[in-house]
């Protein structure tokens, strides 16, 4: 089952070495239940990724709090899985070795491991690929083999910070399939980052639209459409001038 | 970008073209002055008998030789691997350990090593393996009598600061991504260090061994020339060149380079076996 996310006042202040200071959020709540799919959509420089390493533990807010099934997040989140948006994968493990990681890392046996590694490349499509290197893999397995590796310990929260966001539209249609599946499978909560509307509209249940401080982020649009949704039909299309509509708005307070 | 690789035949006729012209070089020039360089076929002969000892020169055999400089490297580079990787890696992860050695040793990082060697006499005498394991019985055990600590101490110097520097860039070109991407999959900072920093750092150490094993046999020849030494590739060359009987001296060099030659390209083929994933990663 998903965890729940409740977000209250929050705020991060970076401090550069010369003493000046960058405030990357400021003033953010949003609360989310379990099981949501939700898409943080913003420019570049709104403070989207910030928000992600917040919500994971990575880095700590200074400002308000975060509680995550009702308890305040300390340290990295035992049951956050997280995609980053640049290839992560170890390149010194074959496919195999980096999906089974996080089962390495409790002291499962090889055998155990490697067999729900194979597993997992399976649901994402990759199977018989256990023994690439991630330099002979195109950017899309690259971030197949990513999702799995996050969600081979069951996480009840994914964190995925515009994981697409480098592949070629057809490869990211699939892999937003494939993440829909997934995610009905697992019933994760889902936060997701992209700065593409069409993505945002296509994959989230609501859609937070960020802006860059001081400017206050809007509150989260809803989108009661099923999955999977059609890319071509008339609400799906309204929804996307909705939202890009949002959108554009922070981008003109903006600059 | 590489290019694509060429065959075999093709590497091996082309890296063969410069030793060809050397030797024609060689032979041209000992027609003309045979008294001081020798002939191909002088240096051929002592090459082609590794065991006979010099009729007219004070040396064991070349093959002794050549045994008593690799045994001096091995154990001088062997300390200089056991001190230096770990030191690197606890530089590179302390900020306090760091600001206590590194100083130290960018100041002694340039020292020549064999600027050591009065020193090193001084401290170690004429002591050796053999004399530290059986005293005044020594001479029974005159091979690892032959490899005097005073040697050891200059070939460790010599691989030492490559290695340690190689190992702490290592460390610290470990990308924070794989770090907090090992956190996210619940690493604990122990695993942390095993399953992330070294691997991710072991292309860059290995790069550092393979340089200080050049140095480390380079400095050997230049130690064995020192007074007080028997025997070694060096000593060969020192005394070919009293006697001049130079034949010796080419086949000694000769011989230093193709086992140079060799160490690197094992070394070579190891840290390709182990940094596989690094080779075409860009």
């Amino acid at each position: 089952m998903g965890a729940a996310i409740t977000i209250d006042n929050l705020g991060k202040r970076y401090s550069a070495d010369d003493g000046h200071t960058v405030q990357a959020i400021s003033n953010l709540s949003f609360q989310c239940n379990p099981g949501d799919f939700l898409c943080i959509l913003g420019p570049t420089g709104c403070g989207k990724t910030t928000l992600l390493r917040l919500l994971s533990g990575l880095a700590k807010p200074t400002e308000g709090r975060i509680l995550i099934d009702r308890q305040p997040l300390e340290g990295i989140h035992p049951k956050a899985g997280y995609v980053f948006q640049q290839s992560a994968l170890f390149p010194w493990l074959r496919a195999l070795g980096n999906v089974a990681f996080a089962l390495r890392m409790q002291g499962m046996s090889r055998e155990a491991r490697n067999e729900q590694a194979r597993f997992w490349l399976d649901r994402v499509g990759l199977a018989g690929f256990e023994r690439a290197y991630p330099h002979e893999l195109s950017g899309g397995m690259a971030q197949r083999i990513a999702l799995a590796r996050a969600l081979i310990v069951k996480p009840s929260l994914l964190l995925l910070d515009e994981p697409f966001g480098a592949l070629d539209e057809r490869t990211r249609h699939t892999l937003q399939n494939i993440l829909l599946d997934l995610w009905r499978e697992t019933r994760a909560t889902i936060v997701f980052v992209t700065h593409n509307v069409e993505e945002a509209v296509y994959l989230g249940q609501r859609i937070l639209v960020m802006a860059p401080p001081p400017e206050k982020s809007s509150e989260a649009i809803l989108i009661d459409q099923p999955h999977p949704r059609d890319r071509l039909s008339e609400e799906f299309v309204a929804s996307l001038l909705q939202v890009r509509k949002a959108f554009e708005k922070t981008l003109c307070r903006g600059y | 970008m590489k290019k694509k690789s060429a065959s075999l035949l093709h590497r091996l006729i082309a890296g063969l073209i410069l030793p060809a012209l050397l030797l024609g070089l060689w032979h041209f020039a000992s027609s003309r002055s045979a008294t001081v360089v020798p002939s191909l076929g002088e240096v051929w002969a002592v090459l082609a008998h590794p065991l006979r000892e010099p009729p007219n020169l004070d040396s064991p055999s070349l093959f002794a030789c050549t045994a008593i400089s690799l045994a001096r490297v091995a154990i001088g580079y062997a300390l200089a691997v056991f001190s230096a990787v770990p030191l690197g890696l606890t530089v590179a992860r302390s900020d306090a350990v760091r600001r206590i050695v590194m100083p130290l040793v960018e100041f002694a990082r340039p020292i020549c090593p064999i600027a050591w060697m009065p020193l090193a006499i001084i401290l170690f005498g004429f002591s050796s393996l053999g004399s530290a394991l059986w005293g005044h019985q020594a001479w029974r055990h005159d091979f690892l009598g032959q490899i005097q600590f005073a040697m050891v101490a200059i070939i460790w110097w010599g691989a030492f600061f490559p290695i340690l520097l190689a190992s702490v860039q290592g460390v610290e070109q470990t990308r924070t991504l794989y770090l907090e991407a090992a956190l996210m999959l619940r690493a604990t900072r122990r695993q942390l260090f095993r399953h992330v920093i070294l691997p991710s750092a072991l292309p860059s150490v290995l790069t550092g061994l393979r340089v200080g094993l050049g140095l480390a046999w380079m400095v050997i020849i230049a130690a064995e020339i020192f007074p007080g030494t028997r025997s070694g590739l060096g000593y060969m060359i020192t005394t070919s060149h009293q006697v001049a009987q130079y034949e010796y001296a080419f086949a000694c060099i000769i011989l230093i380079g193709v086992l140079g030659f060799g160490m690197n390209a094992a070394l070579r083929a190891l840290s390709l076996r182990v940094g596989r994933w690094q080779a075409k990663e860009r």
